[in-house]
């Protein structure tokens, strides 16, 4: 009896399994990683759209409708076409809309525009997989790696939305690893696949443009150390005919359109005369001064990686860059990983951009997302450190989880604060409500200025054919000249001469017939008198364009 | 020739034995002594007044701002100590109630405890003893000093277990306990030495042994950490994932994956069950709800003269009329809302670096380890170092995350004490592994003793520093200049008062403020000078 209980006590006493890891190494396995890898991104993407899109947050942002408007002028409006897409904005977000805009539903959902952000997460995400894995960074490394990026709850939230960040980071570090890949395997196709992506960013973002000069360094320093003048020359000339190409475009397009190659830099909707503005209500206050611009900048990265994995990232990028096993040309080309950092501490030192950090500048937000342009970056030196930092690793791995958790617990978005409560957002509902409630029963053209009253031709749910506004041509024209022939209602900020209409109509004799219906925190509704009423075009086939 | 050679060899081996045994003796000899030292100068630092005071006096100024209960966290859990001990209940009479404002909760019309009850229940023989000599507060506190020896035997324990000369895990024991704010902490009524010692003594437990029994003290001790505060939750979850891999864990050999179960340790959780009952029991009888914690009651910030709460400005008048019946079902705090991750940016920045309770400020000694970690860590692993980073991690991160990282008006971070006992260990590491050994204590014992002096000074005197975004507001009320830094410790100092029992007690009259300090500072240097000398010269023989 007591032998069968020692036997007994014995086999369960311990419990010995061994699995056969080999299978890992066969191809297929590694094919179906990616390919569950590619799954999980697109439920992810997919859920979280559904998520932001169930509760109203996916349209918070005031440019998100800016965005979904642009590319809907483009096929509908009193005047459609690809001069719609503007001077100000980057071209590439709104002609991959152009597609799916069309729909109703998709325009007013933000799904035309928030699809280009999740084809764009999901392509992110593999590119970081990819990176970590030309890095012979091992399976853990590249899954926390992925994890990083895509349990960055801002990365979820701006991914599902139609902001144009998302394109910016896929095309960005698509760029990036190409650039790595020329490197690594000196094969000269790397570098044009390199330049296309980075052509694509340039029409996508400005930062892209600083990734363009980036790259071009990168070029000449990596091709200089190893002594060819001549095939530097070559290869810049190879790469800038491509990478540069949207550039070209881009000031070509301004010129043909709007008569000034510079009109995007300088002209009177351009992000200088916004910042001019805000200088000279002494509000930006990173122009030269370089510590401040860093403090900003960082903070935003802080805000929307997480402070830690921040750390974590930066430690990652040191092991990476004293990693002498990795290639010299490898490493300085992993750099372009950083230039979105380079990019916004100069914008913000040089005046071209601005930040309000809530505590650092009042109590508000405004263009904190520009904190983001790192998470991929981010996500790949953890991803890398985790693979050198083999010892602690879980000590690592814990505490990514650990923070992520209480991320998701806080709910801590800061571009959903940016979006909601800074000065990203205008509360447009009563104004867009009460045209949509006035004007969609009744005939009449509105007139309303698109720069400066975009969400509220967007909220109203009103077809942009009922629209005049600036990209309308000779309505517009005609109808600041004589508003009480073409606009039943008049949209504008009353004695604000920053509002395009407010501009053009305060000195024409029409405008005295109108009343002032109702005055909203963000402009007023002024309404045809009803004797008027019966001279306004209100068809807009009558009217011939130029 | 060769026996000319066995004779030499002979004599050789009798001096390494005798130079072994003389240099472990004197080894021994100098932990004592610092034991010695630790428990004169913690008790000579411990802060209290004479007596055994009831509720009246409790609420008087001498107790409460001039005397030993000059913070909310010491006076809510000394009111429960005190309520268990000589009323046997968990619901504070109304007196009690006031004396622990405002951190007391109010729960169906009846006052309780806004804290966890572990710290409070371990007190009550200090309090009884103390009580019995006729100084109950002080008998209450020495058992908190109590677990602050016990911790820093500890960290002479696992420091030397992981392979640091005896005499570096002394001056790393002592780094932590007189040479941050864990000193000052070992002197007043704060859960932190308890919460301390029970992570300390589980590593120790699973760096030495590994019998069921041991595993099961485990999981007992690591389940009664909650009940201590409930943030060692999560400081447990490390220390209980490597008690995990003792009986199930996979480990990669070659091509395979060997996954090791051993099934009847299982049986070894049974332990955790006695404090997490007591836990639900006590939360069911002071709370009505085993599942509602202490801090998730509403908050009776002010009583009123009739014994009634005011309720809090946050609520809406609903609310505050339900408060006030003290019938809301629940309070208005998640676990969830207390962390956030918003937080963690200017939470790092105040936990090691801001003046008004920065590491870098009140314990720069161990803010340097920090740094000196990275060396051990890459150069000389043990898988240990995983549970410690976790820890410390956690640790620090959890309270970056924490809306109040400044722990209200305090000295230093005292929720870092977790993390300056870890790093303690790192130092004793450090200080053996570092090639350059001069150079190393070149550079450490200045800084020690700088730290020493700074944490010495507040141990004496106060644990009010506010933090340093009140003290505009702060200035306006009083109308005169508010120090948040340890120099309003220097000046309580100069205005000859402490709060140290022993030193109001028996040696007002002979020593002023200024000269006990010297006592307790050289009493502290003394064996450091002594250890430091010690281990340079154990360090430079080697037989």
């Amino acid at each position: 009896m007591t032998n069968i209980l020692n036997t007994a006590y014995k086999n369960i006493k311990e419990f010995n399994f061994y699995i056969d890891l080999e299978f890992l190494k066969t191809g297929w396995v590694k094919k179906s990683l990616l390919f569950i890898g590619f799954l999980v991104l697109v439920a992810v993407s997919v859920l979280s759209f559904r998520f932001y899109y169930l509760n109203g947050l996916g349209l918070a942002y005031n440019d998100a409708r800016s965005h979904l408007d642009i590319g809907r002028r483009v096929v509908e409006g009193l005047k459609p076409g690809l001069a719609q897409l503007g001077s100000v904005w980057l071209p590439l977000p709104h002609l991959l809309m152009v597609p799916t805009i069309w729909n109703d539903f998709m325009w007013h959902s933000g799904l035309a525009g928030a699809l280009v952000s999740m084809i764009s997460f999901v392509v992110t995400g593999i590119i970081v997989y990819m990176f970590l894995n030309q890095l012979e960074v091992g399976l853990t490394g590249k899954i926390v790696g992925v994890f990083v990026f895509i349990a960055n709850i801002n990365i979820l939230y701006l991914q599902s939305t139609a902001m144009t960040e998302l394109l910016l980071l896929a095309t960005m570090t698509i760029a990036s690893y190409e650039l790595m890949m020329w490197q690594r395997h000196e094969n000269t196709l790397h570098l044009i696949r390199s330049a296309f992506w980075i052509m694509l960013a340039t029409l996508s973002r400005y930062d892209g443009w600083f990734l363009l000069l980036g790259a071009g360094l990168i070029i000449i320093f990596t091709t200089l150390r190893k002594g060819s003048v001549q095939k530097t020359e070559g290869l810049l000339v190879l790469f800038s005919t491509l990478a540069g190409f949207g550039v070209v475009l881009w000031l070509l397009w301004n010129f043909l359109i709007f008569k000034d190659p510079l009109f995007f830099a300088l002209g009177p909707y351009s992000a200088k005369a916004q910042q001019d503005q805000l200088e000279l209500a002494g509000v930006l206050q990173t122009k030269h001064n370089i510590l401040l611009s860093l403090k900003f900048y960082f903070y935003a990265l802080a805000y929307n990686s997480n402070a830690f994995l921040v750390f974590l990232g930066i430690l990652g990028a040191i092991t990476m860059w004293l990693n002498k096993n990795l290639s010299k040309g490898v490493r300085i080309a992993s750099t372009a990983l950083v230039i979105p950092f380079v990019f916004n501490v100069v914008a913000l030192y040089m005046g071209h951009s601005v930040l309000f950090i809530q505590g650092l500048s009042g109590n508000t937000w405004f263009n904190i997302r520009y904190g983001i342009m790192l998470a991929p970056s981010i996500a790949i030196f953890i991803g890398y450190l985790v693979e050198k930092a083999k010892n602690v690793r879980p000590a690592i791995i814990g505490l990514i989880v650990f923070v992520t958790i209480f991320t998701f617990t806080s709910a801590d978005a800061v571009t959903i604060d940016d979006a909601r409560v800074g000065s990203s957002q205008k509360n447009v509902s009563e104004v867009s409500g009460w045209l949509k409630e006035n004007a969609s029963n009744n005939d009449g053209f509105i007139l309303i200025s698109a720069a400066s009253h975009d969400a509220i031709i967007f909220s109203s749910g009103l077809p942009m054919k009922r629209f005049i506004h600036e990209g309308t041509g000779l309505y517009w024209e005609s109808a600041l000249a004589i508003p009480d022939r073409w606009a039943h209602w008049i949209v504008m900020r009353t004695y604000d001469d920053n509002d395009s209409t407010y501009k053009g109509v305060k000195n024409s004799p029409g405008f005295e017939r109108y009343n002032l219906v109702n005055s909203f925190p963000f402009a007023d509704i002024y309404e045809i008198k009803p004797e008027y009423v019966g001279q306004l075009n209100t068809n807009h086939h009558e009217f011939k364009q130029k | 020739m060769t026996k000319w050679n066995l004779k030499n060899t002979e004599i050789k081996i009798s001096k390494a034995v005798l130079y072994n045994k003389v240099s472990s003796m004197a080894s021994k000899t100098n932990f004592y002594l610092a034991i010695f030292v630790a428990i004169f100068v913690l008790v000579a630092a411990v802060r209290g007044l004479p007596g055994n005071p009831d509720t009246a006096a409790l609420n008087s100024q001498e107790w409460k701002d001039k005397g030993p209960f000059e913070l909310s966290p010491e006076r809510g859990r000394y009111a429960l100590t005190y309520n268990i001990a000589e009323n046997g209940s968990l619901f504070f009479p109304v007196d009690l109630a006031r004396f622990a404002t405002p951190d007391v909760g109010y729960s169906n019309g009846k006052y309780v405890s806004l804290f966890m009850p572990g710290p409070s229940i371990l007190m009550i023989p200090g309090y009884l003893l103390g009580k019995y000599f006729g100084a109950a507060q002080v008998g209450t506190t020495l058992v908190i000093s109590f677990f602050a020896l016990l911790n820093f035997g500890f960290i002479y324990l696992i420091a030397k277990k992981l392979g640091a000369n005896s005499y570096a895990s002394l001056l790393a024991s002592i780094a932590f306990l007189f040479g941050s704010p864990a000193f000052t902490y070992a002197v007043t009524l704060y859960q932190h030495h308890i919460s301390t010692f029970f992570i300390l003594v589980p590593i120790y437990i699973l760096l030495t042994r590994n019998k069921f029994i041991d595993l099961a003290c485990v999981w007992f001790i690591l389940a009664f950490s909650v009940v201590v505060d409930i943030p060692n939750f999560f400081t447990a979850i490390p220390i209980g994932l490597y008690a995990l891999t003792r009986f199930a864990f996979a480990n990669k050999e070659g091509e395979k994956l060997h996954i090791k179960i051993k099934p009847l340790f299982f049986f070894t959780f049974v332990t955790a069950i006695l404090p997490v009952a007591f836990l639900y029991w006590f939360n069911y009888t002071a709370h009505g709800d085993p599942m509602r914690l202490p801090g998730s009651n509403q908050q009776a910030s002010v009583i009123d003269i009739n014994g009634k709460p005011s309720s809090p400005d946050s609520l809406t008048e609903l609310e505050k009329a339900t408060f006030l019946t003290g019938q809301e079902e629940r309070g208005n705090s998640d676990i969830s809302d207390w962390f956030e991750t918003r937080n963690l940016l200017s939470g790092l920045q105040i936990h090691l670096t801001s003046p008004d309770r920065g590491m870098l400020f009140f314990t720069p000694i161990l803010f340097l380890t920090i740094f000196g970690m990275f060396f051990v860590v890459i150069k000389y692993f043990d898988n240990i170092y995983n549970i410690f980073l976790a820890i410390m991690g956690i640790n620090i991160l959890l309270y970056s995350m924490w809306g109040d990282p400044w722990g209200g008006w305090a000295f230093g971070s005292r929720y870092l004490i977790p993390t300056y006992a870890i790093l303690s260990i790192f130092l004793a590491q450090l200080l053996t592994k570092f090639p350059k050994k001069l150079l190393l204590l070149i550079v450490v014992l200045p800084i020690l003793l700088y730290s020493i002096r700074v944490n010495t000074i507040g141990a004496i005197t106060t644990s009010k520093l506010p933090p340093k975004p009140e003290v505009l507001l702060l200035e306006q009320l009083t109308k005169k200049e508010e120090k948040y830094t340890y120099d309003k410790n220097v000046d309580i100092l100069n205005t000859n008062t402490t709060k140290s029992f022993v030193h109001n007690t028996y040696f007002k009259n002979t020593l002023n403020a200024w000269e006990y300090y010297g006592v307790l500072y050289v009493a502290i240097t003394s064996i450091v000078a002594v250890t430091t000398v010690s281990f340079y010269f154990s360090s430079k023989k080697t037989i």
